[in-house]
């Protein structure tokens, strides 16, 4: 690490204490984000053997002395509401007050490793399998009846729970969860053999509970990761390189003294500014000039066809479904379409851009971070630093909403290597560009397909090839992260294609909706994914939103041509009663009228359209249909979302408004990614670097109309996840219902006007 | 580096910074408030959103020097728990926040606009509160809140 620029500042033991005195990070807080626990004095940080062990109770389940039980969560808040939903079934469970459960979030020191929070995969753990919070606390309760029926000299099946105290049926004699462990530990292993109660008889899980973090984010009480400050805090800022494999060829320092600069950070092509105060960091990190050999970005305007070229040579393939018989079925059908969908680069973008802060003390360290893995970001750091991996603890502290990889966990990279350079403690604030520019980006699709049907009209044959790119992925080698490439990480290599595993169930076979949900008759399904210089990771819905915007799309195209219902002709072909089931929802919401698509053609300048789409989320996480009225105008090409309808089923449903909220979140978010979002760039680095440059939804953008409903089955073996399915089927509708009002297909996201006025020119309809 | 005073949610600070500095950092850094967040620094998010003089600014691109002499109120300053601000009271109501980091800026935005415009139609709402993102996808519920702030406030 090379080291230049250095004005250090003493560091003042009295500032230490005097500032170690106003270090309230959290007042108030319901969550039991303590300050004491987590922001004192260094020396009284608890790293060491943090290994929560998953298998006994007490690392799930904590008692207190008055009776307020605390969740350990290792899934965390991101701003779905999820851990309020976890917190609901405490309650229930352990037959306690929603108001006297308490959640303290994902730290690799105190709570139970549950990997990642995403992939809406945070209510089937919790609810569904034995490795959640549900079983958990289904455990805990069992223990503490055993010890309430010692205590009490009666056989478990006396007793009874309310309010966190146990009673002996018939008889004034009782005792109370904190009576019997209050502030002391449990001591019981996770069994297995403990039974949850029932959906059907649990009275806080399947209610309308509040988030509990709502209230202090409307009085301005909440610590979020950049509100948090350390004794001696210094601020970083990042100077990044004009594209991702940019060389540093020299750095030519300031042009001007800054004031309160402490050291100039550089590995290999990472540079970070170290500053006493943030304005300062910030003028750093503006002012210092930089001169770099400049690796040009692939050209915009062909980007997908150059994607496309890439295979199979300079690609990972794989053939996910193949029964051998598409081709000669396609050359048998009555009718063929073919059609290419395209999918560009789009962003997270977070709101706030990414913050972390993170103090190294020779070989220790505390990092708080906003990933959406403590576990995974501890390890990588780790990596980075040659901090053993046990004496660094990583303590999730909420950001803003992230939907994916954003740049969270790269900040939590740029935040220790500062600190271990500087060996002070750091807070780092990215810039809006530093996130726009430098995260890991939701992929880019090109889907080519090719269908056939039967002379009745019936799919026999599906054909389609994709065409993606990767590079990077959530925290694991420091190179998945931009930042790691840039200090000169080595990355992984493109996968090696596997060989083909030739299905002949072609039904959802990888989880990632790669698979049509339809009874096609003969499938082929090929994907090939390049590495190109952008960087990727999961983005709301990763690559089944690309999937479906195709498919979706496609099956409407193949029910035009059948001369068809779009929705009846779906029906035809479906098995899935589930699905079956949200499609007739949707329509129902929707007052659906059967017609062919565009039968009835306006001339007007203003044109209306309705189109439909669904699909099962990775195949068994989650069913959801949506209808999309949209308005063309057919002058200046803008398309309004007038209506959204929609209908879901996710299991049994936990929390009715908080699956509304993620309902509308996701639908707010399809109409933005649809319409308007794409990255761009030009060969001398991206150029949507801010929200001018990169427009997202405005309030003049809601549509109308929103209709939610989810079929509440209380019955289903397995609760799912309610994140992600919205946005998934929406953009396809949106696309048809397109269709519907003008006749012309737009394949090619986002919708924008220009590309609306240029594509109803080429249809001769402008 | 200069001591300046400024009057932040009824009170005298004197905080050190040059006058240039963004009030955004003073608030947060200086006086450490949790309120005003940092979204964009370019003024087009407006998480960093605090009155001055009754007027919702984008805290981010105002120098300190701006704020020198006129009463600043943030988040905190604008109700608390015990006395909550009827916006507070609907967002809480009305649910309206997903992650809550454009919650500052939907909540100052709202309680300057309505101040103004104390009883909006729902056009006027989403007109005034357009230059406010949300990433999330809060939108239907901010409108609920506002409009139900509006009517607590008649």
């Amino acid at each position: 690490m090379t080291e230049i620029t250095a004005q250090p500042r003493r560091f003042d033991r009295r500032k230490f204490v005097v500032g170690s005195g106003a270090l309230v990070v959290a007042i108030g807080t319901p969550r039991l984000l303590d300050p004491k626990a987590a922001f004192a004095k260094a020396s009284e940080f608890p790293i060491g053997q943090a290994v929560v062990d998953p298998l006994q109770v007490d690392s799930w389940l904590a008692i207190k002395g008055d009776g307020t039980v605390v969740l350990q969560s290792g899934k965390e808040e991101l701003g779905t509401g999820t851990v309020t939903t976890a917190m609901q079934v405490v309650a229930d469970e352990l037959d306690v007050p929603f108001s006297k459960v308490r959640s303290v979030i994902a730290d690799t020191w105190t709570t139970p490793n549950q990997g990642v929070t995403a992939g809406s995969q945070s209510s089937p753990t919790n609810f569904t399998t034995q490795n959640g919070v549900r079983q958990a606390a289904a455990e805990a309760r069992a223990a503490l009846l055993n010890l309430a029926a010692t205590a009490l000299g009666q056989p478990v099946s006396n007793l009874t729970v309310k309010d966190g105290v146990v009673s002996v049926k018939g008889s004034s004699q009782q005792t109370t969860y904190a009576a019997l462990v209050g502030n002391k530990k449990i001591n019981a292993p996770i069994t297995g053999k403990a039974v949850p109660k029932s959906f059907f008889d649990y009275k806080i899980v399947g209610t309308s509970v509040p988030r509990v973090d709502i209230p202090e984010k409307v009085f301005g009480k909440f610590t979020f990761n950049g509100d948090i400050r350390l004794p001696g805090m210094a601020y970083v800022r990042v100077v990044r390189p004009p594209t991702y494999d940019s060389t540093l060829v020299a750095i030519d320092g300031f042009p001007h003294r800054i004031p309160g600069l402490i050291k100039v950070v550089v590995k290999k092509n990472w540079i970070a500014v170290v500053a006493e105060r943030e304005e300062q960091a910030a003028q750093a990190a503006a002012s210092l000039k930089v001169r770099w050999n400049v690796a040009p970005l692939p050209n915009f305007s062909t980007f997908h066809e150059d994607l496309v070229a890439q295979a199979p040579a300079n690609t990972t393939n794989r053939v996910l479904i193949n029964t051998f018989d598409t081709d000669a079925k396609l050359a048998s059908a009555a009718k063929t379409v073919t059609a290419e969908y395209r999918i560009p680069i789009q962003m997270h973008g977070p709101m706030g851009a990414s913050s972390a802060a993170a103090w190294v003390q020779g070989n220790t360290a505390v990092v708080w971070c906003h990933t959406q893995n403590v576990w995974a970001e501890r390890a990588m750091l780790s990596q980075a630093t040659g901090i053993p991996v046990q004496n660094i603890r990583v303590i999730f502290v909420e950001g803003s909403g992230v939907y994916g990889l954003s740049g969270a966990d790269n900040a939590g990279l740029d935040a220790i290597m500062a600190s271990q350079a500087t060996g002070r403690p750091v807070r780092i604030q990215y810039t809006r560009a530093d996130e726009h520019k430098w995260e890991n980006y939701g992929q880019p699709y090109v889907h080519k397909i090719k269908g056939g049907l039967d002379a009745s009209g019936k799919i026999v044959a599906w054909d389609s090839e994709s065409f993606t790119a990767s590079r990077g992925s959530r925290p694991g080698p420091p190179a998945n992260v931009p930042s790691g490439v840039l200090m000169g990480f080595p990355e992984n290599p493109l996968a090696a294609s596997p060989a083909p595993t030739p299905s002949q169930a072609p039904y959802n076979v990888d989880g990632s909706n790669n698979a049509p949900s339809y009874i096609t008759g003969a499938e082929r399904i090929v994907t090939h994914t390049a590495k190109l210089s952008f960087f990727h990771g999961p983005l709301r819905s990763p690559n089944r939103f690309q999937n479906t915007w195709a498919y979706e799309q496609f099956v409407d195209e193949l029910a035009y041509a059948a001369g068809q219902d779009p929705l009846a002709f779906r029906i035809a072909h479906l098995k899935d009663q589930r699905l079956i089931d949200v499609f007739n929802l949707a329509a129902k919401l929707a007052s659906w009228q059967p017609k062919v698509a565009n039968s009835k053609p306006g001339s007007a300048r203003l044109l209306k359209g309705r189109g439909i789409g669904g699909m099962i989320y990775e195949g068994d996480n989650g069913y959801n249909a949506s209808v999309a009225d949209v308005t063309v105008d057919t002058k200046t090409g803008k398309i309004t979302v007038d209506g959204v309808y929609s209908g879901q089923d996710c299991g049994p449903v936990l929390n009715p408004r908080g699956m509304q909220m993620q309902a509308e979140g996701c639908a707010l978010q399809a109409i933005s990614r649809t319409l308007k979002e794409e990255l761009k760039w030009g060969p001398n680095g991206v150029s949507s670097k801010d929200w001018e440059s990169y427009p997202v939804i405005r309030f003049n953008e809601l549509p109308k109309v929103f209709k939610f409903q989810a079929i509440d089955r209380k019955d289903a073996d397995k609760a799912m996840g309610a994140g992600e399915v919205l946005i998934t089927s929406l953009p396809p509708a949106i696309a048809n219902a397109f269709f519907d009002a003008t006749g012309v297909r737009m394949r090619s996201m986002p919708l924008t006007p220009a590309k609306v006025r240029a594509a109803l020119k080429q249809a001769g309809k402008a | 580096m200069a001591k300046l005073v400024i009057s932040v949610n009824g009170k005298q600070h004197q905080v050190t910074a040059t006058p240039d500095t963004p009030l955004l950092y003073v608030l947060r850094n200086e006086l450490h408030l949790h309120g005003p967040r940092f979204g964009c620094g370019l003024s087009q998010c407006g998480a960093c959103t605090v009155h001055i003089d009754g007027k919702a600014v984008r805290s981010c691109v105002t120098p300190v020097a701006g704020a020198l002499g006129k009463p600043v109120m943030t988040l905190e300053g604008l109700g608390t728990e015990a006395k909550p601000h009827p916006l507070q009271k609907a967002f809480i109501d009305q649910q309206a926040a997903q992650c809550g980091y454009c919650t500052n800026g939907m909540i100052m935005a709202a309680s300057a606009f309505l101040e103004v415009t104390p009883r909006p139609t729902e056009e006027q709402i989403k007109s005034a509160m357009n230059p406010w993102l949300c990433r999330c996808g809060t939108h239907f519920r901010i409108v609920a809140a506002i409009q139900q702030a509006s009517k607590a406030m008649a």
